[in-house]
């Protein structure tokens, strides 16, 4: 008897997932939109944006796929523009500064991505908020002690620059392939933190070092990013002479003379036999003359 | 004729009789040249088709190739070595064997870098070496060692018939070709024996004997450090350098004796090749195989002890018998004792025997040479992922088996080809050495 309901039960199953499979066949697939919001050191306000989407259960990037960058509040909807997905399914808008963009009355920005859909795809959105931060950075030497302070600001609502506590914050140097991070601090109440910089850190032939500040993906802000140069690195010393060693293209010289040394000391006494043996005919046809 | 002139006129009929090859001389040869075709066969197939012909893979890059290159450089020693150092000592009894050896050196130095070019993927990049080649590279030095080796044993050989062929192409009795007596003066500089050109000639002899020592040890500790400065099991040792010119000097002097008894018994040399130069070049090779053993036991007991990991890998291929155990034992073990015993146990040490265990040894010092090589390549430090079984083991195809053998025989037609042109026992040398009593031979 159970054997029998748990049969029904199955069989039910099977014909329902059946049904569903049919139907999803059907369905356009939801894709998802990841925005995220980057204001570089030059003013420049970045709109990255990744498109994916659920495909046999496998999350996949979506390609060639055309989205609009649009800004809004609660009046203006302006359409900055529009952007096409790499292979890796992203994309990225850049806002020139100057660029004048519509704000709430709190001051935040919003940010919309709209995909139109396509054949397979469903139309998609997602919206982002973002409050215009402001980094600055000074950079002092005190003694020996080099120090990198970091400052951060927001506008209040009457356009005042006003301090932002408590934000985390984070010291880097610019390195030839990716950032090395110095240090990570938080804002204290006057919106100030700072970091000492390492003595023992390479810079270029000058001493050179591009340092740079990021409040990294911070949920009100995004991540907001200022660099400055100094010449607070080591210099970097171009080596002039070549080495000479066993994995470089010239022999160390020890190994040149000694090699040097050997070879010539047999193939002179070669040539030492060779004269002996002319000698020896020489003397021969003196011989024969006699 | 005094002594001497009837000596040295026996010698010189000893030689012409050379010149005229017998029915079995003749049918060697045309088996000799017909072996030489076949690997000549062998080796087209192999520029043709590739590497892929050999047994060699992505593991094991050197397999009997290389075997024979150590080997026949191995060999060479009999000429430098023993030659040489009798020579400096003015051993006496060397005069009679001299010659075989300094023979076996040029040809065994002429033969063996045949095998590196076989070992080559592409032969046609062999002039990179000197085009590209860097100076750190033990290889470069090998090239640099091994044509130096070869200039100065031709010069030695040469130095040693200087001589011979002064007494040869003025002898009346000698029935050559003219032509042959022509090249024999040319060759022979005018020499007639005055206290000066005496002088001179022995003085170029005594140079190339100094000489040729300390370059054979060389040339032989290059060898090994082509091994041993990779970082590998089995070859990184310390050791290896002496260790390859013990060995070296062991085969060599196994070769000398088998080639003296070949001579002595194919040419009725009996008079001039007696049993106390068996006894004596038989002495070298029992402290040498003692020598041997030593080094033999030393490196393996050191390995072992380590531990190391990888270096254990290699060492329990070798004293597996399901792996390489039973070759393992029989050179480390037989290719040792049984030269030991024949030319150490005084009832067991006569011609045949010393002969034998000599043979033993020299088959034992190419299985020894094989497993230096094949086992270590065998074993990788990493893994290659989805590797084919045929690439880790290692087996010489017939291709390569044809080229070993060729190269056998192209040593042998040499030897051939060198005793129709070059007197195999000094004549002009021979006549000098007074009889007089011997007392280690007689305590022998």
């Amino acid at each position: 008897m159970i054997l029998k309901k748990i049969f029904q039960i199955i069989l039910v199953l099977s014909v329902c997932s059946g049904f569903n499979r049919i139907a999803r066949a059907d369905e356009l697939i939801t894709p998802r939109i990841t925005a995220s919001y980057f204001k570089l050191s030059n003013g420049t306000k970045r709109i990255t944006v990744a498109l994916s989407a659920k495909e046999n259960d496998k999350r996949v990037n979506i390609p060639n796929a055309e989205l609009q960058i649009i800004t809004q509040n609660e009046t203006v909807r302006t359409v900055l523009g529009s952007i096409v997905t790499n292979q890796e399914g992203k994309a990225s808008f850049d806002i020139e500064p100057g660029i004048t963009l519509p704000r709430d009355p709190d001051g935040n920005y919003t940010f919309t991505v709209l995909f139109g859909g396509n054949t397979k795809l469903d139309k998609a959105s997602q919206s982002i908020h973002v409050t215009d931060a402001f980094l600055e950075i000074s950079l002092n030497e005190q003694d020996t002690i080099k120090t990198i302070t970091a400052r951060v600001f927001k506008r209040n609502e009457k356009g005042e620059k006003v301090v932002v506590p408590d934000v985390p914050v984070e010291f880097n140097v610019k390195r030839l392939f990716c950032l090395y991070t110095i240090g990570n601090e938080k804002t204290d109440s006057s919106g100030m933190c700072s970091t000492e910089f390492p003595s023992n850190m390479p810079g270029d032939k000058y001493g050179k070092v591009t340092i740079v500040v990021r409040m990294p993906d911070n949920e009100t802000f995004g991540t907001v990013e200022e660099n400055k140069d100094i010449n607070w690195g080591k210099l970097l010393v171009y080596q002039t002479k070549p080495i000479r060693g066993l994995g470089d293209t010239d022999a160390p010289l020890w190994m040149v003379y000694a090699l040097l040394v050997l070879l010539s000391g047999v193939w002179l006494h070669v040539v030492y036999i060779i004269i002996l043996v002319i000698r020896i005919n020489i003397i021969g046809k003196k011989v024969i003359k006699s | 004729m005094n002594q001497q002139e009837i000596a040295q006129q026996k010698l010189v009929e000893i030689f012409a009789h050379f010149g005229k090859p017998s029915k079995f001389s003749k049918g060697l040869f045309v088996f000799l040249i017909l072996i030489i075709l076949f690997a000549f066969y062998a080796f087209i197939l192999q520029i043709t088709r590739g590497q892929i012909v050999t047994g060699m893979r992505d593991y094991v890059i050197w397999g009997i190739y290389e075997v024979n290159f150590i080997f026949f450089i191995g060999i060479s020693y009999a000429g430098a070595m023993i030659s040489g150092i009798l020579h400096l000592l003015h051993v006496e009894w060397r005069k009679p064997i001299i010659r075989i050896a300094e023979m076996i050196t040029v040809i065994s130095v002429l033969i063996g870098p045949i095998y590196v070019l076989l070992s080559m993927g592409r032969m046609d990049r062999f002039l990179h070496i000197f085009e590209y080649g860097r100076i750190q590279s033990p290889i470069v030095w090998d090239v640099i060692a091994i044509i130096t080796y070869l200039a100065c044993s031709i010069l030695f050989l040469y130095l040693a018939l200087i001589m011979d062929y002064a007494l040869l192409s003025d002898n009346q009795e000698l029935k050559i070709p003219s032509f042959r007596k022509k090249i024999y003066r040319k060759l022979a500089v005018n020499y007639h024996e005055t206290p000066l050109q005496k002088k001179l000639l022995n003085r170029g002899l005594s140079v190339m004997s100094a000489i040729i020592i300390p370059l054979a040890v060389i040339v032989h500790s290059v060898l090994a450090w082509i091994f041993g400065m990779t970082i590998r099991p089995g070859w990184h040792s310390t050791i290896f350098a002496p260790y390859f010119v013990i060995a070296a000097v062991f085969s060599g002097t196994a070769v000398l004796i088998i080639a003296m008894w070949v001579f002595r018994k194919y040419y009725h040399l009996e008079e001039y090749i007696t049993e106390k130069h068996f006894k004596y070049i038989g002495l070298i090779l029992l402290v040498l195989a003692g020598l041997y053993g030593y080094f033999t036991f030393s490196e393996y007991l050191t390995v072992w002890y380590g531990s190391e990991t990888w270096e254990l890998e290699v060492i329990y291929k070798l004293f597996d018998f399901s792996d390489y155990g039973a070759w393992f034992y029989l050179a480390a073990f037989v290719g040792v004792l049984v030269p030991m015993l024949f030319t150490g146990i005084p009832f067991l040490r006569n011609i045949n025997t010393i002969t034998i265990g000599s043979v033993v040894a020299v088959i034992c010092m190419w299985i020894k040479r094989y497993l230096i090589i094949v086992p270590t390549l065998e074993t990788p430090l990493l893994p290659n992922q989805d590797y084919r079984p045929e690439y880790v083991h290692y087996h010489a195809t017939w291709v390569e088996w044809s080229l070993t053998a060729g190269g056998v025989a192209l040593f042998l037609l040499f030897f051939m080809l060198f005793i129709r042109f070059m007197p195999i026992i000094p004549v002009a040398d021979i006549s000098e050495v007074p009889e007089k009593k011997d007392f280690i031979s007689e305590k022998l």
